[in-house]
C-alpha cells in the first residue's frame, strides 16, 4: 500500500487539491459566507509590495515623461537641457501634489457629507484576472475597515469591501456582474438594482414597467439596502429596453465613477435607517456570491 | 526549501505585476498570466506531491486578488499542473517550443475550466464573447512572456533541484 501510495504519490496528491478545490468552489457557490482561509495571509503579504510598486511606478511614469517631452528639444547647452529637466520636474511634482490635494479636499468635503465613521482610503491594485472586477485597498481592519461597508468617492458610487485582512481590504467594485446596488431615478424615484456587467458599466434592472425613465436621468442609491447611505449618485441612464409584455424594464448606466482612474476613496459605514415596510417587496440588493 | 521560496518569490512578483505594474503601464489590453506559466513550469519539471501543493497555493493566491470565487482558480491551476505532469511524463518537453506549447496547453485548460464554471455556476448573464476574449488576451500574452519567465526560472533554479522523482 505505502509502495502504491509513494509510486502514484503526485497524482494521489493532484486528485485530492482537486476535490478540495471543487469543495471549496461548492461552498462558495451555493453558500452565503465566504470561506477563504489563507486570503488574510495572501492579502498581508501582497498589499505592501503591490503600494511600493504602485508609488515607484508613479514616480518613474513622471520621469519618463519628462524625458520623452524633451526628446525634441535640440542644440541646447548640457546645463540648461539639465535645468528645463529640473524646473519640469518641479512642475510636474507640483500639480501631481495639486491635483492630488484636489482629490482629498473633495474626498474631505466627501467625508463632512457621509453619516457615520468613515475611513479614507487609496487603492493598490486591481483586480488580478480580466474577467472581475475588485481593487486592494491599502487600509484595513486595524483602521476601522469591515466587510459590508460601503466604498465611495467624491464622484460617486465605487462598491462594497468583500474581504478584509488587519491591513488591506478587497472591494467590489460596481462594474463588477456579481455587485448589485439598490437604487433609485431622482426624477422619477423609480427604484432598481443596478448591477455590473461584464462589458463594462452598469445596468438598472427590475424597474416596474409603467415606472418613467429617460435617458440622461440621474440614478443615486436609495439607502435601503442598508449599505450605501442614500443619495450617493451611482450613474447617468444612457439607454432604455423594455421587453414588449415584461413585467421590468432594463436602463443602461454609465457609472458616475472612472474606475480606470480612481486612486482615493472613502470607505463609509452603512446608515442606520430602518427600511419602509413598502421596501421588503422589491427586490433586495444581491451582491452575487462575494459574501456578505 | 530553495525551490519552494523561489516559487514563493514568483508568485508574488506574478501578483503584483498583474494588479499594479501593467495598470501603471496602460498599454498592455489585459495583464499576462503568469501564474499560469509558473504552474506549467511545475508541472515540467517538478514532479512531486510538492509541485501539486505548489500549482495549488499559486491558485488560491489569484483567488484572492481577483474576483473570482474563492476555489475556482485553485482548480483551474491544479487542474493545468496535472495535465502538463501527465503530458510531460509520456512526451519529451525539454525544448523552448514544447514549454510554448505546454504554456498554450496550460492556458486552454484555464479558459475551458472558467468558461465551463461560468456556463454551470453563474446566476447572472454571461456575455461569452467578452469573456473568451479577455481569456484568448490573457493566454497570447501568456505565451509572450512565457520563454522570459522560463529563463528566469531556469537561471535561479539548479539543474539539481529540479526533481523528476520517481514515482
Amino acid at each position: 500500500m505505502l509502495n502504491l501510495l509513494r509510486r502514484y504519490s503526485v497524482l494521489f496528491t493532484t486528485g485530492s487539491l482537486l476535490a478540495l478545490s471543487v469543495s471549496l468552489l461548492v461552498t462558495n457557490t451555493r453558500g452565503t459566507r465566504r470561506v477563504d482561509p489563507l486570503g488574510v495571509v495572501f492579502l498581508e503579504i501582497i498589499t505592501p509590495i503591490s503600494h511600493l510598486l504602485s508609488t515607484v511606478s508613479s514616480a518613474m511614469s513622471g520621469t519618463w515623461q519628462t524625458y520623452v517631452d524633451l526628446v525634441g528639444v535640440r542644440q541646447e547647452r548640457e546645463w540648461l537641457r539639465r535645468r528645463v529637466r529640473e524646473l519640469e520636474g518641479q512642475v510636474e511634482r507640483a500639480a501631481a501634489i495639486e491635483s492630488q490635494n484636489s482629490r482629498l479636499q473633495a474626498l474631505l468635503d466627501l467625508r463632512e457629507k457621509m453619516p457615520g465613521q468613515s475611513v479614507a482610503a487609496r487603492i493598490t491594485g486591481v483586480d488580478a484576472s480580466g474577467l472581475f472586477r475588485t481593487a486592494t485597498l491599502n487600509k484595513g481592519e486595524r483602521d476601522g475597515v469591515e466587510k459590508g461597508m460601503a466604498v465611495v468617492a467624491h464622484a460617486g458610487v465605487v462598491g462594497k469591501v468583500v474581504s478584509t485582512s488587519p491591513n488591506a481590504a478587497r472591494v467590489l467594485l460596481l462594474e463588477d456582474p456579481s455587485s448589485g446596488v439598490d437604487a433609485l431615478v431622482q426624477r422619477s424615484r423609480a427604484r432598481g438594482i443596478v448591477e455590473g456587467s461584464l462589458n463594462g458599466g452598469c445596468q438598472l434592472k427590475y424597474v416596474k414597467h409603467r415606472e418613467d425613465l429617460r435617458v440622461g436621468d440621474l440614478v443615486a442609491t436609495s439607502g435601503l439596502d442598508g449599505i450605501f447611505p442614500k443619495g450617493v449618485l451611482v450613474g447617468t441612464i444612457v439607454r432604455l429596453s423594455r421587453e414588449e409584455g415584461g413585467l421590468f424594464q432594463t436602463a443602461e448606466i454609465e457609472p458616475a465613477v472612472d474606475f480606470n482612474k480612481l486612486e482615493e476613496v472613502m470607505v463609509v459605514e452603512a446608515p442606520e435607517n430602518e427600511v419602509p415596510p413598502e421596501a421588503s417587496q422589491a427586490k433586495p440588493a444581491d451582491d452575487g456570491r462575494h459574501g456578505n | 526549501m530553495r525551490p519552494l521560496l523561489i516559487f514563493a518569490v514568483a508568485g508574488v512578483l506574478a501578483v503584483v505585476v498583474q494588479t499594479t505594474l501593467v495598470q501603471r503601464l496602460g498599454f498592455l489590453p489585459a495583464a499576462p498570466d503568469l501564474i499560469v506559466i509558473l504552474c506549467v513550469y511545475l508541472g515540467l519539471h517538478y514532479h512531486s506531491a510538492g509541485g501539486a501543493i505548489g500549482a495549488f497555493l499559486l491558485g488560491y493566491l489569484l483567488d484572492t486578488f481577483s474576483g473570482a470565487v474563492p476555489g475556482l482558480y485553485c482548480l483551474t491551476m491544479t487542474l493545468v499542473f496535472g495535465m502538463v505532469y501527465l503530458l510531460s511524463k509520456r512526451l519529451w518537453m525539454e525544448n523552448p517550443m514544447s514549454n510554448i506549447a505546454a504554456v498554450a496547453l496550460g492556458s486552454a485548460v484555464k479558459i475551458l475550466t472558467v468558461v465551463l464554471y461560468f456556463a454551470i455556476a453563474s446566476t447572472r448573464a454571461v456575455s461569452w464573447w467578452v469573456v473568451l476574449r479577455t481569456l484568448t488576451v490573457e493566454a497570447l500574452l501568456a505565451l509572450v512572456c512565457a520563454p522570459a519567465v522560463f529563463a528566469a526560472l531556469g537561471h535561479y533554479l539548479p539543474r539539481t533541484s529540479r526533481s523528476h522523482a520517481a514515482e
